[in-house]
């Protein structure tokens, strides 16, 4: 994916060496998947989600360097970046060497075009904190009934207990399955990176 | 058949609280909730690595453990 390399803002911004609730409560989730992680045994998994965490906790301390720089991106670079991880993603075959690489490429692409800026903003709407508590609280039903299933799965194998990943799996071994995923997931991405390099 | 009907209804949950909302909110909206959720770096890289993981967990890596 690539960018024109340009900035917004090159002021280096003061950060606050204490993390925000919010963060906290971040940090928390990316801590809690590492651990599921562990317990599957998926190493590099769980690997991903110790850098993560260690880099937010860093970060949210006021560890690592700060700027209000963002890396700007146009639509047209998004578009070209969303096309050719599509591609990637939708051709290649699930579980292979190739779809690795594919995501490993992705995966630091978008990190390095999200990663510059941070800011601190005002407090939030209403509105706005309304929303943000009732999908928070969704979202997180949703995660205890997955962390109940794999749970009960460890517990007591014999007893159906589905996850989220048993349920689509099956799916995503269909074509139509895969490229719907695939599709998604990419949308979903250029979304998240448009949201972060809007600023 | 539970659990696909629990998190379909979780994603029916979601898309109705927004909609509620938005409706009394019209400022509140899914596209301002990340906007705001992304001017933090802390919160954007745990939800740019989630997002990530997700396709590497159901594309790349094992999806589904052999004893569970």
């Amino acid at each position: 994916m690539s960018t024109n390399g340009s900035t917004h803002d090159d002021d280096a911004v003061e950060r606050a060496t204490r993390p925000t609730l919010g963060e906290l409560a971040w940090i928390g989730i990316v801590v809690a998947i590492g651990i599921v992680q562990v317990v599957r045994l998926q190493w590099f998994d769980a690997l991903v989600f110790a850098a993560a965490a260690l880099a937010i906790i860093a970060d949210s301390t006021g560890r690592l360097p700060s700027s209000s720089r963002v890396r700007r991106v146009t639509g047209r670079a998004l578009l070209i970046g969303g096309v050719m991880a599509a591609a990637a993603v939708t051709l290649l075959p699930r579980h292979t060497p190739a779809m690795m690489v594919a995501m490993l490429a992705i995966g630091a692409a978008v990190l390095i075009v999200v990663w510059p800026g941070t800011t601190r903003t005002a407090p939030w709407p209403h509105g706005l904190r309304l929303l943000s508590w009732w999908c928070a609280a969704i979202v997180i039903a949703g995660c205890l009934w997955e962390l109940a299933q794999f749970v009960r799965g460890r517990v007591a194998p014999d007893i159906p207990a589905p996850a989220l990943s048993d349920l689509l799996n099956p799916l995503l071994g269909t074509p139509i399955g895969h490229l719907v995923f695939a599709v998604v997931w990419v949308t979903a991405g250029a979304f998240l990176v448009r949201r972060a390099v809007r600023r | 058949m539970f659990s696909a009907i629990y998190f379909g209804l979780c994603a029916v949950a979601l898309v109705v609280a927004a909609l509620i909302v938005r409706h009394e909110y019209p400022e509140a909206t899914l596209t301002a909730l990340f906007d705001r959720m992304m001017d933090d770096r802390v919160v954007r890289i745990a939800v740019i690595v989630i997002w990530w993981w997700l396709g590497w967990h159901f594309l790349a890596g094992q999806t589904v453990d052999p004893h569970a």
